[in-house]
């Protein structure tokens, strides 16, 4: 078999990933002959070529030259790469097009730059006298529709959407269905439906889409910046952080608590207050209480007719509120993520940080009246009893994934969790020790 | 006597024809550069984009020193962004451009330049060492930063991915798998007769020592020159590094404060001083071709240095944390990449968004002398009775001594 491979318009990174070893072995061992490689000197050519690998985009007259003459001497042609087969990142001046705008494409072998298993894949079926598995030689190049969803506070940028579906397959775990497919074959894209915002689809803003999302195409919004502008400006001036938020974010950036503490001082803020949202409750017997927006969605839809509780948390004007859930900043309450807080923090230079006790407590660890019930049993028999609050635990988790929580560098989630869950004992203890009036 | 020797070559990075036209007449010689351009235009294409994205995007500049390009543009941004690196990070990105210089040098020496110089029997013996390094580079470089080709292992004053002291174990051991190959290709290199060439211009430039590592946390950056050292900063770089606009070409061309030089490993050896053989330092100093020398001296010494480094920094806890302050203003990011001086160069608004960039890259900065040492060549050839064909085999050599772009360097058509 006899191949050719050139680059148009684009920065032969995809060629030169195959100017390695185990490709080149894999050629010989084939009997396959690269009559054509100018990147490597081969420049002889032939008249035909049973395959031409074309890396890069159409820019110039006389990348349309090279391709419509090698098209037209070549069995095979395939696209090398996404300058060939999209145009390339050049594509955003509306400079380039792909190769099949001008010729008729056989496969397109995608990525920036390509995948060699792929390119060895596809020559060893070719070789072979096989088709090959994989490629669209049904499909012209079309331009995929693609819209955006930007109200509120997770975004869906079609454009960047590689429809692998992970998205769609989280959301329908967590009983949300907030995205789907829409349309079929190359004009395949992800919306909500009818592509309505977010907050009109029943999401309930627990993170994973944007946590799933390879492509960076969900993500939510971030306000950090603009508190951190409020921190400089003088218009806010404490944070108020929940627990479970400081305890992570000690875990994920190995500090103790008090040195979170410390360190979120540095960032300027003056106050920082440790509270919990669930110590505002009074007695709320004969109601389930929700520890975030998130689970209140979750809990109406899971138990109709049982009463859903939210105690929401009190924060000052001046204050901004440190959570570890993604809801809490669809209302309207001033909001950040303990991730947020932690991009943030990563900007401080750790060495020096001393500890520093928070400014105030509000929170009930230890002391606490409320039962956690683990089943809709338990749930019925606790509902008749007189209790301060019941909590029933559905929340899907989205903020340990990438929704609220710090990132870490652990990958054994029971491990994080359980690391944290120590973390929250020291803050505990901590506090404890250093501020008796801890309620 | 007049022969006109046209060497015309595929310059895929910037999408269009690039020809060197060397015209001997008489005693004389002229070389023009010249290239009809399809621009990709990577300054318009990240005006107005988030910084974050930008060294993801002037990584796609070119495929086959990618990092370089992904260092040169976040060392700018981290400037503009008041973003300090902590000193380990500082380091691993350090090494990761370092490795990828050994990687093209490797595959430069053993696939490109050594066919010039040996027969075909020990010829493929060198393409398997030079492919035999390459891979164990790559193995090491996939550890740090997941490949080689647009990297994805970091962001603007981070890693993205974990890089702890087993991975930094792993990468020394490939590293010095990837030595005893690499040693043995800088010995056939160097154990090369090279063709004389005078240099027409001895005069370069490369980061002094006191930027001691290729991608240092931020300026001000030291360039060294044979006539000392020039402070490198924003204010100053377009008037050190002038670049003009030839008028035979849509390309641009570059001038050391007014005056034809060259980058390169070439410039970086003489810029450090290292003591070397009396008949390599002789070369180094006076001849271009001497080039190949200084890429497969660097090579190795650069192995060796990377292999130090990792194990250094796996023997104690790493520091990879680093600070910001506010977005706005400007920055300026020097690295020395394969194939010399790479300069980024960003202003940035407030809202961390790009407002206006600008790229040096090192082949345009070699452009001028390359014209100079082929026009020189090609006149010493031609009056030693070389066939047309005989000097244009020169003069391809010589271009691919400067080694301006792999693909740059090798296409050839002659025309009477």
């Amino acid at each position: 078999m006899r191949v050719a491979i050139l680059g148009l318009s684009g920065c032969d990174g995809c060629q030169y990933n195959l100017v390695r070893e185990d490709f080149l072995n894999f050629l010989q061992s084939r009997g396959i002959e690269v009559a054509y490689w100018p990147l490597v000197g081969a420049e002889e050519g032939a008249e035909e070529y049973d395959v031409a690998l074309v890396e890069g985009s159409v820019i110039s007259a006389r990348d349309l030259e090279t391709l419509k003459s090698l098209r037209a001497r070549s069995k095979v042609l395939v696209a090398l790469g996404a300058c060939a087969t999209l145009g390339g990142v050049q594509a955003g001046l509306g400079l380039s097009k792909p190769l099949s705008s001008f010729v008729k494409v056989d496969y397109y072998l995608r990525g920036c730059p390509i995948d060699v298993e792929e390119v060895v894949d596809l020559l060893d079926r070719l070789s072979r006298g096989l088709p090959a598995g994989f490629g669209e030689r049904r499909f012209d190049h079309v331009e995929r529709p693609t819209r955006v969803i930007a109200e509120g506070v997770i975004e869906l940028d079609g454009s960047k959407c590689v429809t692998c579906g992970r998205c769609i397959e989280v959301c329908r775990r967590v009983g949300a269905h907030v995205l789907n497919y829409f349309r079929r074959g190359v004009e395949t894209e992800v919306i909500t439906p009818y592509g309505e915002p977010y907050s009109r689809a029943g999401c309930i803003l627990c993170g994973l889409c944007a946590a799933y999302c390879p492509a960076g195409a969900v993500s939510y919004r971030l306000d950090v910046e603009d508190v951190l502008q409020g921190v400089r400006e003088g218009s806010v001036v404490s944070v108020y952080v929940e627990p479970e938020a400081l305890a992570s974010l000690a875990e994920s950036e190995g500090l103790t608590p008090l040195q979170v503490v410390a360190a979120v001082k540095a960032l300027g803020f003056r106050y920082v207050v440790i509270y919990d949202p669930l110590s505002e409750v009074g007695q709320v017997g004969g109601a389930v209480l929700a520890r975030s927006p998130a689970e209140v969605r979750l809990l109406r839809r899971y138990l109709p007719g049982v009463r859903v509780e939210l105690p929401k948390p009190r924060v000052p004007p001046g204050a901004v509120y440190v959570t570890q859930c993604l809801s809490w900043k669809a209302l309207g309450l001033r909001a950040i993520t303990s991730r947020e807080l932690q991009l943030a923090l990563r900007r401080l230079s750790y060495p020096t940080l001393g500890e520093e006790n928070p400014d105030a407590v509000l929170w009930n660890r230890g002391s606490s009246e409320m039962k956690r019930v683990g089943s809709l049993e338990e749930l019925r028999v606790a509902l008749r009893e007189n209790h301060r609050g019941l909590v029933l635990e559905v929340c899907p988790g989205g903020c340990l994934l990438g929704g609220g929580q710090p990132l870490t560098l652990c990958t054994d989630l029971r491990e994080v969790l359980r690391r944290r869950e120590s973390k929250l004992s020291e803050l505990a203890k901590a506090l404890g020790r250093a501020n008796p009036q801890v309620y | 006597m007049s022969s006109a020797i046209r060497i015309s070559r595929e310059v895929s990075r910037v999408a269009g024809e690039s020809t060197l036209e060397v015209v001997v007449e008489g005693g004389s010689a002229r070389a023009t550069y010249s290239s009809t351009l399809s621009l990709r235009n990577f300054e318009a294409l990240v005006r107005g984009r988030r910084c974050s994205e930008v060294p993801y995007i002037a990584s796609r500049i070119c495929g086959v020193c990618s990092h370089a390009h992904f260092w040169a543009s976040s060392l700018a941004l981290e400037q503009a962004l008041g973003i300090e690196v902590g000193e380990d990070l500082a380091t691993i990105r350090d090494v990761c451009n370092r490795l990828q210089l050994v990687q093209n040098h490797v595959v430069h020496l053993g696939l490109l330049v050594l066919p010039d110089y040996v027969d075909r029997e020990r010829l493929r013996e060198y393409a398997k060492l030079a492919l035999a390094a390459n891979s164990s580079v790559l193995k090491a470089l996939n550890t740090l930063c997941g490949r080689l080709t647009n990297p994805v292992g970091y962001s603007l004053g981070r890693l993205l991915t974990p890089v702890e002291a087993r991975h930094l174990k792993v990468a020394a051991g490939y590293l010095r798998e990837a030595r005893g190959y690499v040693a043995e290709l800088s010995k056939a290199v160097l154990e090369l007769e090279l063709p004389d060439l005078e240099d027409p211009a001895p005069n370069y430039a490369a980061l002094s020592q006191v930027n001691a590592t290729t991608v240092p946390a931020g300026g001000p950056y030291h360039l060294a020159t044979p006539r000392g050292t020039v402070e490198l900063d924003e204010a100053n770089y377009r008037s050190v590094l002038q670049e003009v606009h030839a008028e035979y070409s849509t390309s641009r061309k570059c001038l050391l404060m007014g005056e034809p030089f060259f980058v390169g490993a070439r410039a970086r050896l003489l810029a450090t001083r290292r003591s070397l053989p009396a008949r390599v330092s002789r070369a180094l100093a006076t001849n271009p071709f001497s080039n190949n020398y200084a890429q497969a001296i660097e090579a190795l010494a650069t192995v060796d240095r990377a292999i130090e480094t990792l194990e250094e920094l796996s023997s104690r806890q790493l520091k990879l944390g680093s600070s910001s302050g506010a977005p706005g203003g400007s920055g300026l990011g020097v690295v020395e990449v394969p194939r010399g001086l790479l300069v980024h160069y960003y202003r940035v608004t407030g809202d961390a968004r790009v407002e206006e960039a600008d790229i040096v890259t090192p082949t345009v900065m070699n452009t001028y002398h390359i014209e100079l040492s082929a026009a020189n060549l090609a006149r010493d050839l031609a009056s030693r009775g070389l066939s047309e064909g005989e000097i244009a085999r020169y003069v391809e050599a010589l271009v691919r001594a400067y080694d301006p772009c792999i693909p740059c360097a090798v296409h050839v058509v002659i025309k009477g």
